[in-house]
């Protein structure tokens, strides 16, 4: 009888903590910053990030020259002029989803959208 | 009965633990490595813990970079523009590497009925300076002189490629002659990467390397890569269709790649050996196998047929499909592929 006792009590136990591991997992995984960022890159190093809710302009330099500039506007980003002579990065136009690229390849430069954790 | 009690809570936490450390897919890009870029995807228990990995294998790419640049040296070594300034001189003493991709790309030349050459870099020599200055300045883009390209096209005998096996030593035996390895050193370079990556246990990768997508094992929950072919409408964010493959290669030639303009049409960057002009069969071909190096040699190859016989020699190889996108835009597929959806494709080997 005592020992009978004694199990219902670890059981209960046992779902206590179970619960509260589940809870703390929820907790942490709700309360994670999942923000979406353009991240530059220039020369294999990262160079800026740029969150996609923040409207905003930068002046990419890649070995030290004036190379790109890349636009934030309403969460989309893209290059609006860049120094090199084919234009693909200006062509490729506005990128959003996770892993969407430019690439300037005359300037080494890459931009990719991130998930920020 | 407490203890094994709390042994099994402690069990239970673990597993919780656990759950929470899967391994992760990341993603990393480089750029410079054959002049493109370079995205290497694969699964690891941090951020961190895959760029060293990632950085790894990028490095071994790099080097192979090195020793198949036709337009830079190296100090220290002998790489396919040493064996060029050597044409007509000396052979030159290189790296087993070489001599492998040289004989492999030999093989395919035979293979492909020369539709792919690397002897043929008199030829494109000629189309990459024409194009650098049409980039560089639009308003004096001009299309290379027929007499010119004919004339260089007399130096492009492959059997004027002279590889010494058991020496490592190569020689070109005709002056004027040089290797343009732009066909196949790409997708030789990646293959050996994935093998390098495998014998470093780094598994369920996916290596693109401008146009080259090779993969090693399957994506981490054990489905397959999606591997995207590129549209030649859009940009290059966006896809016409995917495949599914897992050790397999896909490896796509386009006319989107690499050109320019000369008074509004565009020249692009795959010359056939016959007409020595651009060829315009076809706005890409994607070519998927087991062998990434082989991926990239018929990419090129078939581009410069005619369908009918671009598809017989498809047909001909085991494990091995295509994906053409003619000039008009549709679409044709080989017998080993087949529509999992209206987009995705998927191989039946």
């Amino acid at each position: 009888m005592v020992k009978k006792e004694v199990v219902k009590r670890d059981i209960i136990l046992i779902a206590c903590v179970l619960i509260a591991a589940l809870a703390a997992l929820l907790i942490i995984n709700l309360t994670k910053q999942s923000g979406t960022v353009a991240v530059i890159y220039t020369n294999n190093e990262e160079y800026a990030r740029m969150p996609l809710d923040v409207d905003a302009e930068i002046v990419i330099y890649s070995d030290g020259k004036e190379a790109n500039t890349l636009v934030v506007q309403n969460g989309k980003a893209y290059i609006s002029s860049a120094s090199c002579p084919d234009k693909i990065c200006v062509n490729t136009g506005s990128i959003s989803n996770e892993n969407e690229m430019i690439v300037c390849l005359p300037n080494k430069v890459i931009v990719v959208i991130e998930k920020e954790n | 009965m407490k203890k094994a009690i709390f042994a099994v809570m402690i069990i239970c936490l673990i597993a919780f633990v656990g759950c929470g450390k899967t391994d992760l897919q990341y993603q990393k890009q480089y750029i410079d490595a054959f002049d493109t870029v370079t995205i290497i995807i694969g699964y690891a228990a941090n951020k961190e813990a895959f760029a060293t990995n990632a950085d790894l294998l990028y490095e071994k790419l790099c080097e192979y970079h090195e020793l198949f640049d036709i337009y830079n040296t190296y100090d220290g070594i002998n790489n396919i523009k040493t064996i060029n300034d050597n044409a007509g001189i000396a052979s030159v003493t290189v790296d087993n590497a070489i001599i492998e991709l040289l004989e492999f790309s030999v093989d395919m030349y035979e293979l492909t009925g020369g539709k792919m050459n690397i002897a043929m870099g008199s030829v494109l020599k000629i189309w990459h300076e024409y194009r650098q200055n049409g980039i560089n300045s639009p308003d004096d883009a001009e299309l290379p002189y027929e007499t010119e390209l004919k004339s260089a096209a007399e130096h492009t005998n492959i059997e004027n490629l002279i590889i010494d096996k058991e020496n490592n030593t190569v020689y070109i035996s005709d002056p004027m002659m040089s290797l343009d390895v732009g066909a196949t050193a790409k997708g030789y370079a990646v293959e050996k990467v994935c093998e390098y990556a495998e014998s470093k246990c780094i598994g369920n990768i996916s290596i693109s390397c401008g146009g080259n997508v090779c993969t090693v094992g399957k994506k981490a929950d054990g489905a397959d890569w999606n591997v995207g072919i590129v549209s030649p409408f859009g940009n290059n964010n966006e896809y016409i269709r995917s495949v599914k493959v897992h050790d397999a290669a896909v490896v796509t030639s386009g006319t989107y790649q690499r050109y320019y303009e000369v008074d509004g049409k565009k020249y692009h960057h795959i010359i056939d050996p016959e007409t020595l002009m651009p060829s315009e069969l076809y706005l890409s071909v994607s070519i998927i196998s087991k062998s990434s190096a082989e991926s990239d040699a018929l990419s090129t190859a078939l581009f410069n047929m005619p369908i009918d016989e671009s598809k017989r020699l498809i047909e001909s190889l085991e494990y091995t499909d295509a994906v053409w996108i003619l000039a008009d835009g549709s679409i044709v597929i080989s017998s080993g592929l087949s529509n999992n959806t209206e987009r995705e494709l998927k191989i039946q080997w």
